[in-house]
Formats: structure tokens, C-alpha cells, sequence
């Protein structure tokens, strides 16, 4: 045997070191491929992501399966997620909400759950609004994680009880909500500082679709088209125009950047704020000491029905290249059914879909007063509820999150860059283009 | 004489004995370059093939991509209403905060050149922000600096001004982009620092013997000679700054808000990538971006003959 020289020793250590390398690059895939448990990803804020990560350890537990839990926050969780579906590796469980889900669901990369609902995910107390939820092209892919209303018109009722207003009716009208905001306005400029009635929210696609719904039209039609009139559209953007320029929405160059922290109720220049579903009020709450209620948003005219939007607002879907798939629907039927998920959850994902469940937590008395409002809030709004039609793929640059084109729109008239209907005209030709 | 020796070494390079031990010395270099060869085809090179051939498709990330042609090139030059504005706001960025950032690093550098006790603390203070660099803690920091009841309002209102919602205005919010990029001016200061040590003592003797004025002194001796490096940091700034991603996601959480004020390209590009799951569009929007870099890269080269100086001449 011959000794190894300096040479030798260079090029197998570096070829070692190179296979060593590509191994450490293709070893978690090889790993991944035997199976490593269940992995579940879902996005989640503040002590969300723990209360979930709790609720799939009480499974863990419970099952004797093991659970790869991947919990991140909002931003950073689409582009890890399309990347591990890009990549063949999608986690067998993950979360998806209304901008994105269709257009998991049309490219096949979520599993048909039909066969498991209403066997291994039992849905037999869930309310009509979370069964409704669940379909994307006539076939059943998604599973509610809980109940909101959407959107959420939340306002002060320290500041409107301090002028004199001590009740909002809940069939209330879109002129009366015009004309409070104005009453609240003035009131609360009357010591020489421009205060408003309420936050400029031209550019929510939440309220635009309550409009539109409140007109008697869905936001996309079942063929995944605009559901709405370029005509619904002008009135929108016209009536928040109107609203800003007498000073009961707020003006553009007194808004601020950024979350809950920058809307107007919580600086103090508003009465009325949105957020996308009711669960937004505990964010609200947190920042404020004043008392914050909700009113549904308006009906479209006194002669209009009143209709509420009672709805999932995050779903979690089983993988279509998981290789568990069973294990996966039966954690998924433990997490929206089991008391234990749902305490663990708490209102992070909503009241529970079940109404039985619902009930029996809210009776329990281990709510506190803002969950309280959530949960009375879907109680009340069910008997008003009409399903939405879920948004198609390729709605996201139209009405998703980030700053869609109906949001910069809203700001570019806000701003006098753009007349009415030239936005109009651009968002039904993007529409055009993208759906 | 010399001549015959080098054609002999030829010859002994030829011999078989010798190939075969060159062969051993060169797939021993080949072997040691695997971790870097691996890296370069596996993370750049073929990355970028695929990326200019994903430039012709419509991918979506969750479908295998569909060849479109030039399409994604054409609609982005005919139809796109967040291109053009994307790059506007971006080039104001580049063609403000670069020349600003270079005026800001080289008076810093200048005043630090010096002789002084702790000298060596101070210019570790100086480039203190640029270690920092373009990190989301010191985005995270502008963004509440320059909030409506921020610091920078807070200074102002101590001189009766009544500051703005600086990031919620579109006419605002891309300068405190250009004040962050200006204020990490520390790695061309200390490029800047090290070219004026470089300069000889005895030109500055022979001005000042001619009774030259510390402003004739810079603008004739001292500038003229740092141009290579003026040079220098400007290309790499420019470079950099067209690929600048994290201040303007964190400023405008990650939407290019206000009124796309603060769209920067590279967020753009991002956004129609991982957002609006158009990845194939988004890898055509990252080579006109190289190709707009390059253009820019060769136009200075082009025009240095012009003004930087150079010792052959």
C-alpha cells in the first residue's frame, strides 16, 4: 500500500468534499421522500402561529402521527409555498385564502377532498355559510378553519356616544352612513383641527364587494368573470371621491402608512375604519382604551335587503402530491372539530364552523369580551348571510393583497392623477387581460 | 541562448512522462474547484439559462411553463401600467441617491482624513451605518423615523414646521429611500479614504508653496487624482442601486405604496413573480433589467476617458 500524497490527498478530500456537498444539497429531498411525518405550513401573526402550532401538537398527541409543523408569517409564506410546489415538495397540509386558493385549485395542485367530506371531516353541524365554502369549478377542495363577517365596518363608540349618537341600527343605509360620517366630522373638527367621519376605503376590496353585493351582484360571476357594471364601479369610486372631498373621508395627504395602527380610528381623526373580516377587531382593540363595536355595511337603499357576508377567511387544503393523504383529512376534520383544536386556536381563525361547537364555546365562558363581539357578530349576521362566488385565478392583481389595482386606483383619483372613468376603463381592460 | 532554452522546455513538456503528471496537476485543480464549479452551474449559470428561457413562457410556478415567445417582452413595453412607473421611481432613486450618497462619502472621507488622536474611533463611527447596510432592522428604523409622529417631525416641529406623513405621500416617500441609501455612504468613504492616503504629500506641498487655497487645492489636485475611484464607486453604487429590494419592500410593506411611489423595479419584479403568479413574466422583467444595467455600465465606461484620470496618458 502506497502512502497518499499532497496531490492525492487534494483530490480526493475535494471530491469528497464535493460529494459531500451535494449530498448536504440532496439529502432533506431524499429525506423528505420516506416520509417525515405530516408537514402542515400556515401563515399566522403575534401568538397565532404558537396557538396553531399548539393545536397540531394535541393531534400529535392524541394520533401518535408525527407532525412537521411550519408556521411563518403572511408575507414570507406565499413565496416559500409556490416555491415548495414549484419544487414538487408542497407540505401535505397548507393553508390558503380567498386571493390565492383558486388559483392553487384550478392548476391541480390541491387534493379533491369530496370522499373525505362528510366521512372523515365530518361537516354534518357546520353552518350553511363554511359548507357553501368549500367549492371552486362545482368541486370540493377547501376546508374552513372558522367563521368572520367581511368586511368589518368597526367604529368608536366612545367617540360617536361623545356627540351624541348612542346607536347605529344594523339595517342601516348608505346615506345614513354618508351623513353620520359627516355629522362625526364636523363634531370632531369643531376645535379648528380637520378631523373625519371615516377612513378613505375606496380602496378595500372587502367593502367593494359588500357594495356590490349590497346592489345585488357578486364581486365574479361562476364563469370567473367581473360580476359588477362599469357603471357600479364609477358610483364607487364617485362616492368615495364626493366623500373625501367634503371632508368625511379621510383626505389623502392625512392618511398614513402601514396596519391597524395607522386607520383612523385608532389615530383619532376617524370614527369609522375597516378591516377585512371581524376577527380584525381584537388588532383594533388592542391599540385602542375607547369602546369599538361593528355595524354590517349599509344597505344599498331604503328599499334594499340587507345582506351579510358570513364566511371562512383562511382554509386549509390537502396537498394533490401528498402521500398521506388520509392522515392529513383526519387531522383536518380534528382541527375546525374539536374543541380542543378550537381552544387552542382561539379566535385566530374565526367563531368555529360548527354550531354546536360555536355555541358551546361561546356559553363556556372562557371568552373574552372582544372574542364575545366576534362570535355574536356571525351569530347575528347568519340569518342575512349570501354565499360569495369564490374569486377566479388571476383576481389577485385586480382585487388581492399588497396593492391591488383597485386600491391604486382609488389613490390615483384620491390624488387627481386619473380621472373616474379613465380607472374605470383601465380596471375593466386589466379585468379583461387577467381573467 | 535563451531562446534554446525555452523551445527545450517545450520539448520537455511534451515528453509522455510530463503530460501525464500535468494531467494529474490539472484534474487535481479541476477537483479542487468542484465545490466552486458546483456552486457556479447549480446557483448561476444554469439558474440563468433557465431564467432567460422562462422569459419566454407564461409560468405560473404551480404548472409547468407554456412557451408564449417575445410576448412577455412585448407587453411589457406596450401594455404594462406598473412598468414604466417601476422604473421611473427606480431611476430617480439611482440617479439621485447615487450621486448624493458619492458627494456625502467623499466630503466624509475628506474631513476624516486627517491626522488627529482617535481619528481611527471616528471613521469606525462614520461607517457604522453602511455595516448595518440595507438590513430590515434599519429599514424597520427609517420607516419609524420618518413616521408622521416620527423623529424627523418631532425635530421639525422644534422649528415650528409642521413635518409630513412623509412615507404616505407619493412626493415624499421615495426621498426617505434616497436619505437612507446617501446616509450608508461608508464603504465608498473608506474606498475614498484609502484613494486620498494614495495621493502624493509633495503635490500638496508644491500648492501650498504656490499659495494655493484648500478649495483649489481639492478641486486641482485632489479630486483630478481620486477620479478612478469617483469612478469606481459610482459604477458599483449604480450597479447595486438598481437592485435595490429591501428598503423599499420594508418602507412600503412590500407594496410600492404610496401610489406606487416606492415600487422599486426589483419589488416589481418580485411582486409579479411570487404575488400575481406571473413567474415568467417576472424573469423577463429581470433581464431587461440586466440589459439596462449593462447599457448603463458600458456608457460610463464609454464616457470615463473623458473625464477620469488616467496615470498613462
Amino acid at each position: 500500500m502506497t502512502r497518499m500524497n499532497k496531490r492525492q490527498f487534494l483530490k480526493y478530500g475535494g471530491t469528497a468534499l464535493g460529494a459531500g456537498m451535494l449530498a448536504g444539497v440532496l439529502g432533506p429531498i431524499g429525506a423528505r421522500a420516506q416520509g417525515a411525518g405530516l408537514t402542515v405550513a400556515w401563515w399566522g401573526e403575534g401568538d397565532q402561529n404558537k396557538r396553531t402550532a399548539d393545536a397540531m401538537q394535541a393531534y400529535a398527541k392524541a394520533s401518535g402521527i408525527t407532525i412537521d409543523p411550519q408556521g411563518t408569517n403572511f408575507n414570507g409564506y406565499w413565496d416559500r409555498l409556490a416555491t415548495q410546489v414549484a419544487g414538487g415538495n408542497a407540505p401535505d397540509v397548507f393553508q390558503v385564502f380567498l386571493a390565492t386558493m383558486a388559483e392553487y385549485a384550478a392548476r391541480g395542485t390541491i387534493e379533491p377532498i369530496g370522499n373525505y367530506l362528510g366521512s372523515v371531516i365530518d361537516t354534518s353541524d357546520w353552518a350553511p355559510a363554511a359548507r357553501d365554502s368549500v367549492y371552486f369549478g362545482g368541486e370540493q377542495y377547501f376546508v374552513p378553519l372558522g367563521l368572520s363577517t367581511q368586511p368589518a365596518i368597526i367604529y368608536d363608540k366612545t367617540v360617536l356616544e361623545g356627540i351624541g349618537i348612542t346607536e347605529l341600527k344594523p339595517d342601516w343605509t348608505l346615506a345614513e352612513f354618508r351623513e353620520i360620517g359627516a355629522e362625526i366630522a364636523e363634531a370632531l373638527s369643531a376645535d379648528g383641527e380637520q378631523k373625519f367621519g371615516m377612513d378613505d376605503m375606496g380602496g378595500s376590496q372587502t367593502v367593494l364587494e359588500a357594495f356590490v353585493r349590497s346592489k345585488g351582484v357578486n364581486m365574479f360571476t361562476d364563469e370567473g368573470q367581473l360580476g359588477f357594471s362599469k357603471d357600479d364601479l364609477i358610483e364607487w369610486y364617485e362616492f368615495w371621491d364626493e366623500a373625501r372631498a367634503a371632508g368625511v373621508a379621510v383626505a389623502p395627504e392625512a392618511r398614513q402608512q402601514g396596519g391597524f395602527e395607522a386607520t383612523g380610528i385608532i389615530r383619532g381623526v376617524a370614527a369609522f375604519s375597516t378591516a377585512a373580516s371581524t376577527k380584525g377587531l381584537q388588532g383594533f382593540q388592542s391599540l385602542s382604551q375607547n369602546q369599538l363595536e361593528f355595524n354590517p355595511w349599509p344597505r344599498y337603499a331604503a328599499d334594499s335587503e340587507r345582506i351579510e357576508l358570513v364566511t371562512p377567511v383562511e382554509w386549509m387544503v390537502i396537498s394533490a402530491t401528498s402521500d398521506q393523504k388520509d392522515e392529513a383529512a383526519a387531522l383536518l376534520n380534528f382541527i375546525v372539530n374539536d374543541p380542543a383544536s378550537i381552544t387552542a386556536m382561539g379566535i385566530s381563525k374565526g367563531a368555529p364552523v360548527g354550531n354546536a361547537l360555536r355555541k358551546q364555546i361561546l356559553e363556556s365562558g372562557e371568552l373574552s369580551e372582544t372574542e364575545t363581539k366576534i362570535y355574536n357578530v356571525v351569530e347575528e349576521a347568519l340569518p342575512y348571510s349570501k354565499p360569495r362566488v369564490i374569486y377566479p385565478p388571476g383576481s389577485g392583481p385586480l382585487v388581492g393583497p399588497g396593492t391591488p389595482l383597485i386600491a391604486l386606483l382609488n389613490d390615483q383619483i384620491a390624488f387627481k392623477q386619473i380621472a373616474i372613468p379613465a380607472a374605470v376603463d383601465r380596471f375593466f381592460s386589466e379585468a379583461d387581460r387577467n381573467l | 541562448m535563451s531562446q534554446q532554452a525555452s523551445v527545450g522546455e517545450v520539448v520537455r513538456v511534451a515528453s509522455p512522462a510530463r503530460t501525464v503528471r500535468q494531467r494529474s496537476a490539472n484534474g487535481a485543480a479541476y477537483t479542487m474547484l468542484v465545490p466552486w464549479l458546483v456552486g457556479f452551474f447549480g446557483l448561476t449559470a444554469i439558474p440563468m439559462v433557465a431564467s432567460l428561457y422562462l422569459s419566454f413562457t407564461d409560468y405560473s410556478l404551480l404548472a409547468p411553463p407554456e412557451w408564449v415567445g417575445a410576448d412577455n417582452y412585448a407587453y411589457m413595453f406596450n401594455g404594462d401600467y406598473r412598468f414604466w412607473p417601476s422604473l421611473t421611481v427606480t431611476a430617480f432613486y439611482v440617479f439621485v441617491s447615487v450621486p448624493l450618497a458619492t458627494v456625502v462619502a467623499l466630503a466624509v472621507a475628506v474631513g476624516l482624513n486627517r491626522k488627529m488622536r482617535g481619528i481611527g474611533i471616528l471613521r469606525s463611527v462614520y461607517y457604522l451605518p453602511s455595516l448595518l447596510g440595507g438590513s430590515v432592522a434599519i429599514a424597520i428604523m427609517w420607516r419609524e423615523l420618518f413616521d408622521k409622529n416620527g423623529l424627523v417631525n418631532l425635530v421639525l416641529s422644534w422649528f415650528g414646521i409642521d413635518g409630513p406623513a412623509w412615507l404616505a405621500l407619493p412626493q415624499t416617500a421615495p426621498w426617505t429611500l434616497v436619505f437612507l441609501h446617501a446616509w450608508q455612504f461608508g464603504a465608498p468613504m473608506v474606498i475614498f479614504l484609502a484613494a486620498l492616503k494614495q495621493i502624493p504629500s509633495d503635490l500638496y506641498e508644491a500648492a501650498e508653496l504656490d499659495g494655493a487655497n484648500r478649495v483649489q487645492v481639492f478641486f486641482t489636485i485632489t479630486l483630478p487624482l481620486i477620479t478612478p475611484i469617483v469612478f469606481f464607486n459610482v459604477v458599483m453604487q449604480m450597479i447595486t442601486s438598481f437592485q435595490a429590494f429591501t428598503p423599499a419592500f420594508v418602507i412600503s410593506n412590500g407594496t410600492g405604496a404610496p401610489l406606487d411611489s416606492t415600487l422599486f423595479y426589483t419589488l416589481y419584479l418580485y411582486i409579479e413573480g411570487f404575488g400575481n403568479f406571473r413567474m415568467g413574466y417576472a424573469a423577463a422583467l429581470a433581464w431587461v433589467l440586466l440589459a439596462i444595467i449593462a447599457g448603463l455600465t458600458a456608457l460610463a465606461f464609454a464616457t470615463a476617458r473623458f473625464w477620469v484620470f488616467n496615470p498613462d496618458d
